[in-house]
């Protein structure tokens, strides 16, 4: 009986068991259906973007900024990899320390380093795109929670070299200035990205679920030749350190076809450490900033002249007088003739008698209107950011001795480039050519935009072209540029003396001047105009003395360099020598020709033209 | 007995069938799983040469940026001048010699003399550019 009991009780108990064991079970499936089933169906998505988040990075993949060339593929601007400087604040343990030690590189402050480091943010910028030296030397350091990560950074390997037209990009690598601004959009590229997978370890494993590569940017190739801009540099560097002018600028164009060769702005500025520049000094004078021009602008008074036949250029147009009388205004002349003086003479010698009395001929509409057909008081468009269109005022607004003034430079503005795209139109037979500094865009080795050579207008016919040739080249030969000559060419230019204003009397300074000569050579067959202006120089400032030397030194080196036919070289017949069906016609230790050239009628080794 | 025996045949294929399937389906598996580790394997060696490359295009970018900065007009005229003790030439120590046209008349004679073809003639008087 009690043994029933006893296994009644135990088989109650037992049941309990199992019920509760099954309850436990089912309480604890339950659970874990209920989790999976919040996990998987309700917490899908957020669990979902978060492991991806743990497994894939999305990289942006920073183009390649595009190459900027020179005329001969001289590379003047390109992108280099280099370290920036990182810091993990929660890694670093003694901050303090570090500061100290990054200050010693990074030439800045500790204290602000060290506020850095102890920042409550996850990530923080210690420094962006450092000299690679410098960057070698931190990693030495070992510092903890500092790591370094490669930015593409801008580099201009020519330095100070034509700083001013290529500008340059900031730290996002931006064209902010020049050429760099101008064609950001196509120098810029395209960024690109991929999503790295990552394992375990964090290494990642290519390929992944998407890779779109960046797009590198469009290279351009400038009209500018590095070898021109080089000696106009040089050259200019030393008549400003010779004469302690306050600035200066030289500008080369190619008149045939408007392409600009040379663009030297001084002070320069070293693209690379813009920052330190004031950002005044980033700008392109060349394009910005109108001035008087002074006597160069006779050039256009008397070609107006010739053009509209008021003169010709043997007619006396000075009388031994030192001053002009306009209604009442009084204009001095700087030449002390005692005789008359022929047209052609008063632009040789830069009479402003004469050439106030050749812009009267013309009258002030006549003249407005030829100053305007050579563009001055507009733009010439030419592809540089900046550009000003200088100051032609409107006849009306003109005052009595507006039209001595304009005729000898003064009440006018205009800017370097303005002058030598008008001054090339008379060195190109009276065809004004679009001054261009872009000559192509290329993407890798194809081209995707050539530009082309564009006339603007006729502005004097041929024969004024040439006429005004042979009186420019007379300025040289005998007149106020006679220190422009060169051996070997015939040069046509004309020198440009103008008095700056006071800034504190409001009138014309006796004490600064604007020293300028624009010329072209070969006088018979122009390859390069030159302007040079010469700003505030020292002593009596005339651009026969200042600018005309600056002229020829550049002129006889690029003349050389353009390989210019010269009326005192040599000249002989070249066959291919590396040909081996053809004698070698000249014994390079002797320099005379060989027997058999000789025997061709070539009697003594070299034939003079 | 022929029963037993038929049953025990059936049981032998089917076991046979089922040993099969299992072998396919492993070997299924194990190819899925072999393609996922080469795959895998490929990734790294790609993306190993991909930074490989990376590095190569840097290093030829410096590269260049070196000639471009050790080609600079003003350094070699530097180096020529303090270095080298060059010195521009004097007044009448450059003499340049320039190719010219071959005159008319002498064209059939040089055509002779040098046994040049007239597209070689023809050549040699292009103008400069």
């Amino acid at each position: 009986m009690d043994d029933r009991k006893t296994a009644e009780r135990f088989s109650k108990q037992a049941k309990v068991r199992i019920l509760l064991l099954a309850i436990i079970i089912a309480v604890g499936l339950s659970a874990g259906v209920s989790r999976l089933f919040y996990l998987q169906a309700i917490k899908n998505n957020d669990l979902s973007r978060i492991a991806v988040r743990q497994h894939q990075k999305t990289v942006v993949l920073e183009p390649l900024r595009g190459t900027i060339y020179d005329r001969k593929g001289r590379i003047l601007a390109v992108n280099l990899d280099v370290e920036s400087v990182y810091a993990v604040p929660s890694e670093i343990e003694n901050s303090h320390e570090a500061a100290k030690r990054l200050s010693r590189f990074l030439n800045e402050d500790w204290r602000v380093l060290e506020k850095k480091l102890k920042s409550d943010k996850g990530f923080v910028w210690i420094a962006r795109k450092i000299d690679p030296n410098i960057a070698a030397k931190i990693k030495n350091e070992n510092l903890e929670g500092i790591g370094f990560i490669k930015e593409s950074k801008r580099f201009y390997p020519k330095k100070e070299l034509l700083g001013h037209l290529i500008g340059f990009a900031g730290l996002d690598n931006k064209g902010l200035s020049g050429i760099e601004a101008r064609y950001n959009e196509f120098l810029k590229g395209e960024e690109g990205f991929v999503v790295l997978e990552r394992d375990a370890r964090g290494a990642h494993i290519f390929p992944s679920s998407g890779y779109t590569p960046p797009v590198k940017g469009k290279d351009i190739v400038l009209t500018i030749d590095e070898s021109i801009q080089y000696i106009c540099e040089r050259e200019l560097d030393k008549a400003i350190q010779k004469t302690h002018a306050k600035r200066g600028i030289v500008i080369g164009m190619d008149p045939k076809t408007g392409e600009i060769l040379a663009m030297a702005v001084k002070p320069s500025f070293n693209p690379n450490e813009f920052i330190k520049y004031a950002p005044g000094e980033w700008r392109n004078r060349i394009v910005s900033d109108p001035y008087e021009p002074g006597s160069t602008l006779k050039v256009f008074v008397a070609s107006a002249a010739l053009e509209d036949k008021v003169a010709t250029p043997s007619e006396p147009m000075f009388f031994g007088e030192d001053k002009i009388d306009i209604d009442g205004e009084i204009i001095h002349d700087t030449v002390k003739e005692k005789g008359r003086l022929s047209f052609r003479d008063v632009i040789k010698r830069s009479s402003n008698v004469g050439a106030v009395r050749i812009g009267m001929r013309l009258g002030k509409e006549r003249l407005y209107s030829h100053l305007k057909s050579f563009g001055f008081g507009e733009m010439t468009d030419i592809d540089i950011s900046g550009e000003s269109k200088g100051i032609l005022r409107q006849t009306r607004e003109w005052s009595k001795r507006s039209i001595g003034s304009v005729s000898l430079g003064q009440e006018i503005g205009v800017t370097p480039i303005q002058l030598i795209t008008a001054f090339s139109s008379v060195a190109n037979n009276g065809w004004m050519m679009k001054p261009y500094v872009v000559s192509e865009i290329r993407d890798e080795d194809r081209i995707e935009k050539k530009v082309y050579p564009e006339i603007k207008k006729r502005v004097i016919s041929a024969e004024t072209a040439a006429e005004m040739t042979r009186i420019l080249t007379s300025v040289v030969e005998g007149g106020t540029g006679e220190k422009a000559a060169i051996e070997g060419y015939r040069v046509a230019g004309k020198t440009g003396t103008a008095q700056k204003i006071d800034s504190k009397t409001g009138l014309y300074s006796d004490k600064y001047f604007v020293s300028s000569f624009i010329g072209y050579a070969p006088a018979e067959d122009p390859q390069i105009v030159l302007l040079v202006v010469i700003d505030s120089p020292e002593g009596a400032g005339w651009g026969g003395s200042v600018a005309a030397p600056v002229f020829k030194s550049i002129a006889e080196d690029v003349l050389i360099y353009l390989n210019a036919p010269s009326t005192n070289e040599e000249r002989v017949l070249m066959v291919n020598p590396v040909r081996k069906d053809v004698p070698s016609e000249i014994d390079p230790l002797t320099g005379q020709f060989s027997q058999s050239f000789i025997a061709a009628g070539f009697s003594n080794g070299v034939k003079r033209e | 007995m022929s029963l037993f025996k038929k049953n025990s045949e059936d049981n032998i294929n089917s076991a046979f069938q089922t040993l099969i399937i299992v072998v396919m389906l492993m070997f299924v598996f194990i190819t899925y799983v072999w393609q996922r580790v080469m795959i895998v394997e490929v990734g790294y060696n790609i993306e190993r040469l991909r930074k490989e490359k990376a590095e190569f295009s840097r290093r030829n970018a410096e590269l260049l940026t070196e000639v471009a900065s050790l080609s600079s007009l003003k350094r070699i005229e530097k180096i020529a001048a303090a270095d080298l003790g060059m010195k521009r030439p004097e007044k009448g120590s450059l003499i340049v010699v320039r190719e010219i046209r071959l005159p008319q008349v002498m064209i059939g004679e040089a055509e002779k003399d040098y046994k040049l073809t007239k597209t070689e003639l023809k050549g040699l008087n292009k103008p400069r550019s």
